[in-house]
């Protein structure tokens, strides 16, 4: 148990610091117009991995840096206390190249690995279906094997940028005669295919961020099947398990940035004559929403322990997803309280309104508290 | 940037956990007829060795409080801890950081020392009347200190009523008692922060035995003809009790990690987690009475002995609300208020 970081750890976040007070875009600089955008964080992500600060942990001979785990963290904290922009690789960085390295062939590894940490190739991930949200196994869409490969029909939703992606993680039904999870698999579908369509849909914020998309007779080469036909759920479940742990270090921080700004921004706030800050209501509700934060940290950082010490991380994952949706809904909904509806402006409307899906996205609450229920407390199933 | 358990923590923990399973009667929890015993047994082991290469520091404090919470023990370690943690060597004690008719304010004491007489009043003393002495705040003329005043030196102790009589709290008051200087009053505030960790430690183990009997309840218990852990609506209930105790106990390790390392926002850290951990244990308890259901208002239930032992712990060293009263205050206390 050591919560300081090692000497090593320090310089290399002595290092970030200096980059980034050299290199990372104000805010302000980023380009509105959502195509101009997205090259410009490709831009910002290929510099952050010529510097070493993606894929710090990922495998060399793969295109990664082959550091420990905790330097990635050390980075990513870094990255997020000084508003850097986020990696616009986010779907390959965190759910689809994790599981090329662990379920993929080395051909696989070698040809999609190192093009996500330099964000030449976004990914996208074809999981969820309008009938298949969080009963996620009955997902109708199916891969029918031919001699020329796998030929997909069907229909996904929520893809994130999956208008920008190269290539996108599929999971279709290979075999409709074995029990729902175990006739899943996931393949790599080439984005540029003919049969592919993918749709924008403007989300509550204003922005579309994700896609519908359709699969019409698509085919795909068998070489792109990842891990074994069957083994699309398993390979599904393990990633995204990993994911809520591992996004959450770096997402606290994010959350304590804005909780700063919140404090800034009612800093000169007046109500009934008095200041906003001085108040004991406000003055509570900024309470409530550091104390949500700070134990995100603590919990996060607990649950992540047996990973840096070359563990993995189980279902006990899915209490930190519950903090983090959490801690994120209280500071949306604080800065709207203490800020009030018209001083939160469009900052803090969109965060309050992209807060609501924290509870939804990667897995619902009530998904999470169930797999807590079976796979952490054994309790009878439901 | 690692919360795991080293080795010889691991070890402590479970031979604690051995010791306090050998005091424990049929029901797990350790009566209060071995109280006395159990002590002897935990200074023997060296409990109460604190600091330097060797000793324990604020996480295995932590370790042992929360052993002790889940066997609900009656004995005076989380006040007797926390003061050998700022000051060595003085056994059984008990803390008076809080003073009737008050919010929790140990830094500003409204006792005062006059040469080396102590006056005023302490509430909320557990132990009072069974330690070796009392370790009080005070203002003196020099600015404020802690002060060891002991039983025998004619201070007057009066039980308090309380939710957890097991925990023996007490009004005890000084008029002109003779007491030993024990620090000046830069301890005060580290003492409050490591005695209100260590009160959460405990409440996070009573949290988790609690959490675990109403697990156990809810896979054995049958209505409309099948075992209650099989609703959602008590399932979820018991994910959300297992969220609250783990996070807790993560809150309550990192506040003490870095009391060790003297982190620069240590005392803070110690706030958060204590005004957290009260909360949310407290919360545990109240839903793990609904688990029970009517059974859990029978007197020889044991729900109830651990939901008296985790609201008391919880409000101990400061509430919740007054811990977050404060956090509030500095933060929107850090930018400039204009007046």
């Amino acid at each position: 148990m050591k919560l300081a970081l090692e000497p090593e750890e320090r310089e290399l976040r002595d290092e970030v610091r200096e980059f980034l007070a050299e290199h990372c875009p104000d805010p302000a600089e980023l380009p509105h117009d959502l195509d101009e955008r997205m090259a410009y964080l490709r831009r910002w992500q290929a510099r952050c991995y010529q510097a070493g600060y993606v894929g710090r942990a990922w495998p060399a001979e793969f295109g990664g840096a082959g550091r420990p785990t905790v330097e990635q963290i050390v980075v990513d904290q870094e990255m997020a206390s000084a508003g850097a922009p986020e990696r616009v690789a986010i779907v390959g960085l965190d759910v689809l190249g994790p599981a090329i390295l662990a379920f993929g062939t080395d051909e696989q590894r070698s040809r999609y690995v190192a093009p996500i940490l330099s964000a030449d190739e976004l990914w996208s991930q074809g999981f969820s279906e309008p009938e298949a949200g969080s009963d996620l196994a009955s997902l109708r869409t199916v891969a029918v094997e031919t001699d020329d490969g796998y030929v997909i029909n069907g229909m996904k939703t929520w893809v994130s940028w999956g208008q920008f992606s190269r290539w996108c993680g599929v999971l279709a039904r290979t075999d409709p005669d074995v029990p729902k999870h175990k006739g899943i698999s996931l393949l790599i579908v080439d984005v540029d295919s003919p049969g592919v369509e993918m749709r924008p849909m403007e989300q509550i914020t204003g922005h579309a961020e994700f896609c519908e998309l359709f699969l019409d007779d698509v085919l795909v080469p068998k070489e792109n099947m990842l891990g074994r036909p069957g083994q699309g759920w398993e390979i599904a479940m393990h990633v995204v398990a990993h994911e809520r742990g591992t996004a959450a270090l770096p997402r606290q921080v994010t959350l304590r940035t804005w909780l700063d700004r919140l404090v800034a921004d009612a800093a000169d706030l007046q109500r009934d004559g008095a200041p906003v800050l001085a108040g004991e209501g406000a003055q509570a509700a900024l309470a409530g929403a550091l104390i949500q934060i700070e134990v995100l940290r603590h919990h996060a950082t607990r649950t992540m322990s047996p990973f840096l010490n070359g563990g993995a991380v189980g279902p006990e994952s899915s209490g930190v997803k519950l903090l983090m949706a959490q801690a994120e809904q209280t500071l949306g909904m604080t800065a709207l309280e203490v800020l009030g509806d018209a001083a939160a402006g469009e900052f803090w409307h969109e965060r309050y309104l992209y807060s609501r899906a924290a509870s939804i996205y990667g897995g619902a609450q009530q998904i999470q508290r169930g797999i807590i229920a079976d796979r952490v407390l054994s309790l009878p199933k439901e | 940037m690692d919360l795991a358990l080293t080795e010889e923590q691991t070890w402590l923990r479970e031979a604690v956990g051995e010791m306090l399973a050998r005091s424990a009667g049929d029901d797990g929890l350790v009566p209060a007829s071995a109280g006395d015993a159990l002590w002897r047994e935990l200074v023997e082991f060296g409990a109460l060795e604190v600091g330097g290469d060797e000793g324990l520091g604020a996480v295995e404090l932590a370790l042992i409080c929360w052993s002790l919470g889940g066997r609900l023990a009656a004995v005076p370690y989380v006040d007797s801890a926390s003061l050998a943690y700022v000051a060595p060597g003085h056994g059984r004690a008990a803390l008076g950081l809080s003073e009737p008719g008050r919010s929790f304010a140990p830094a500003e004491p409204s006792a005062s020392l006059d040469g080396v007489r102590i006056t005023g009043k302490k509430s909320a003393v557990a132990f009072a009347a069974a330690v070796d002495g009392v370790a009080v705040t005070a203002a003196g003329p020099d600015g404020h200190v802690l002060v060891l005043v002991a039983p025998g030196a004619g201070l007057s102790i009066e039980p308090e009523p309380t939710l957890d009589p097991t925990l023996q709290p007490a009004r005890v008051s000084f008029d002109a008692v003779e007491a030993t200087p024990l620090a000046d009053g830069s301890v005060v505030a580290p003492l409050a922060a490591v005695a209100g960790v260590l009160a959460a430690a405990e409440a996070v183990g009573a949290a988790a035995a609690v959490l675990d009997l109403a697990c156990a309840y809810a896979a054995q218990r049958r209505q409309f003809g099948q075992t209650i852990g099989r609703f959602q609506a008590i399932r979820h209930l018991l994910a959300d009790m297992y969220v609250k105790v783990e996070s807790s106990w993560s809150s309550v390790l990192y506040a003490a990690a870095a009391l060790d390392e003297r982190e620069l926002d240590s005392l803070r850290t110690a706030s958060i987690a204590k005004a957290y951990a009260g909360r949310a244990t407290h919360e545990v308890a109240h839903s793990a009475l609904q688990v029970f259901g009517g059974i859990a208002f029978t007197a020889e239930h044991p729900a109830h002995r651990f939901l008296r032992r985790i609201a008391v712990r919880s409000g101990q060293f400061g509430t919740p609300r007054e811990h977050e009263r404060s956090l509030g205050r500095s933060l929107a206390q850090r930018l400039e208020i204009p007046a």
